[in-house]
């Protein structure tokens, strides 16, 4: 099956990852973010960067990491947003200073809002997940501190969360802090399957992921407390036409990444998930963003959206998960293990097949 | 007048255009058929005068907070401090406070801020000279550059005057100088000793000056380029080199054809 995917002339908007150092080893990391890397992008070259994606008329950014707030440059570059007027969305894990803190405030003209991770409601199931160099540091208490110093500073919030073992049962738990933060949005993803997140299994509940009526009774419990709850990578993030559920995924047709040595790729999961000879190699050092996103590795790609997955009546609307296929069937054009759960309401082919290769890799589904 | 927020942008997408509300990230879709509608609101735009069809987008995007005024001002002396400051940000070489203050005290009409809502996004002044106005500075905030307002604040100025209008233009602006039909020419300053009247045979000089131990000539110029900028600077190697542009309001214009 093939389809027709058009995609934007620029991107909307990019994932911009200043910096591969993290002050933080989570277990769940789908970037395996640690060190920084060998030859990161200087401030001056950022701005070149900048510069050219008001130039083409990108409407925002989203700064991340590793863990952005420890770039050498993080307090320029916010400087340096504002002065060109590039609306930005913060994404970092809580852990910075007060200078940070009023870097960001001072800023905020430009800045659509800060993304906090934050994964349980106490110390316990919060630092679950969270490795630290020092045994001393409390993540989360120093997270708190700085999503309620930002809150008291009129900062648009949003919380992140990772489905984990020791947060799964106790939301009900959750949903009183984040009652109190008052966020714009709740986003709740699972861990995904790459970086640490694909190796430290003792971690993951996976089966409650495709449990829908959880996640319903969870919606209904946030809708009451007015917390706007989002389900990001679970069946409700997908777009819903009654029985069907598909991915709606805009990389490469809408949005890219920029990574902190300059090059272009569609998403984090392509940059980790995908084999190195569909590697994306194109950098901003030495290409405009504008012949990468036209060039031939971001084409090859959206050939890989186009194709496949035999069968699925959401086929013409699905924005598929290439790095997923890659991940569990190394080829990139076969279905996502939820779509496969889901392969009767979708009238997938070959179904048994892949089941197969899902169970042989210990994937219950 | 009225123009978009800050926080609003567009662009032209397969025969749409898309409005994105980037603090909200909330987004539209409308018809390219209004496109000269949203580059004359991004240009500033007076709403007033509008047919219903225009009316009717330009309620929503005011429904959103998406439309905002825009207003040039006359500058006061208090605020001179702020205005200066702002110009020091934006331009390579500036005049010093305490001589654009004189000016300011004795030619008020010369002197004006652009404003969005409250907030000074532009300046334009200048004082007279001999024979014609000069446009000693006018800067424009980077994140509002490429919308028209350089334009607003000329022609405004413009308004103030029919005499002839002088502005010598940094690198960066001599498109923005042609697009406005200002004549080009190129000023050059040479120290004394290392001045050649002959060297000018083959141009026009339109006006020279002596001032201590500096030499200004002006030459006609027809070209606009960077490159041929360039040239000059290695053909004659002045001191300092820059464009001149100028513009002859049509009264003088008319004079000189009678």
């Amino acid at each position: 099956m093939k389809k027709t995917i058009i995609p934007l002339s620029a991107p909307y908007s990019c994932y911009v990852n200043l910096t591969n150092k993290c002050n933080l080893r989570c277990l769940h990391c789908l970037g395996d973010y640690d060190l920084e890397l060998e030859k990161e992008l200087t401030l001056e070259e950022w701005k070149i960067i900048f510069n050219q994606l008001v130039k083409n008329n990108v409407f925002y950014i989203n700064l991340s990491g590793g863990e952005p707030t420890i770039s050498p440059y993080f307090e320029n570059i916010l400087d340096y947003l504002s002065e060109i007027g590039l609306h930005f969305i913060l994404t970092s894990n809580g852990i910075f200073s007060k200078k940070i803190c009023n870097a960001i405030i001072r800023n905020k003209d430009y800045l659509i809002g800060v993304k906090i991770s934050l994964d349980g409601y106490n110390d316990y199931s919060h630092n679950f997940i969270r490795l630290t160099k020092n045994s001393n540091c409390n993540p989360f208490k120093i997270t708190m501190n700085n999503i309620l110093y930002l809150k008291e500073n009129k900062i648009p919030l949003t919380i992140a969360t990772v489905i984990h073992k020791e947060n799964i049962k106790e939301f009900h738990k959750f949903i009183s802090l984040i009652k109190e933060i008052n966020p714009i949005s709740w986003f709740i993803s699972p861990i995904m399957p790459s970086g640490r997140g694909n190796n430290n299994n003792k971690i993951k509940e996976d089966y409650y992921y495709y449990d829908k009526n959880f996640w319903n009774n969870l919606a209904i419990m946030c809708h009451k407390e007015k917390i706007n709850v989002r389900f990001v990578d679970l069946p409700f993030d997908m777009h819903s036409n009654e029985t069907i559920d598909y991915y709606e995924c805009g990389a490469t047709i809408t949005f890219c990444e920029i990574n902190s040595d300059g090059k272009i790729s569609p998403c984090t999961l392509c940059r980790t998930i995908i084999p190195p000879e569909y590697s994306f190699s194109d950098s901003l050092k030495s290409n405009s963003l504008k012949e990468i996103w036209n060039g031939k590795q971001f084409q090859n790609f959206r050939q890989l959206k186009k194709v496949g997955c035999d069968g699925c009546k959401a086929f013409d609307k699905c924005g598929k998960c290439v790095p997923q296929s890659f991940r569990y069937f190394q080829n990139g054009y076969s279905p996502t293990p939820y779509c496969i759960r889901n392969c009767d309401n979708l009238n997938l082919k070959n179904k048994d097949d892949y089941k197969q290769i899902l169970s042989n890799q210990g994937i219950k589904l | 007048m009225k123009t978009f927020s800050k926080h609003v942008k567009y662009r032209v997408e397969n025969k749409e255009i898309f409005i994105c509300f980037c603090k909200e990230l909330l987004d539209f879709k409308i018809d390219i058929k209004y496109l000269p509608l949203i580059q004359n609101i991004q240009r500033g735009l007076n709403t007033e005068i509008l047919d219903n069809n225009d009316k009717i987008l330009i309620e929503e995007l005011n429904r959103f907070g998406g439309l905002i005024e825009l207003q040039i001002k006359p500058i006061q002396k208090k605020d001179y401090t702020s205005i200066y400051n702002f110009l020091t940000k934006h331009l390579h070489l500036v005049r010093t406070k305490e001589f654009l203050l004189e000016k300011l005290k004795q030619y008020p009409h010369y002197f004006k801020g652009l404003y969005l809502d409250h907030e000074l996004i532009g300046v334009i002044q200048g004082f007279p000279r001999e024979d014609y106005i000069l446009i000693s500075e006018i800067a424009i905030e980077q994140r509002f550059r490429n919308r028209g307002f350089g334009h607003l604040l000329v022609k405004e100025f413009e308004k103030e005057t029919t005499e002839k209008i002088k502005v010598g233009a940094e690198n960066n602006a001599i498109n923005f100088y042609k697009s406005l039909n200002f004549k080009p020419s190129i000023f050059m300053q040479f120290k004394k000793k290392n001045f050649n009247q002959n060297t000018f045979k083959d141009y026009k000089i339109l006006y020279q000056k002596e001032y201590d131990e500096i030499i200004g000539v002006e030459i006609e110029f027809k070209e606009i380029s960077l490159y041929s900028l360039d040239k000059l600077k290695n053909q004659f190697k002045p001191y300092s080199i820059q464009y001149l542009f100028t513009k002859t309001h049509r009264r003088l214009l008319s004079l000189a054809d009678a």
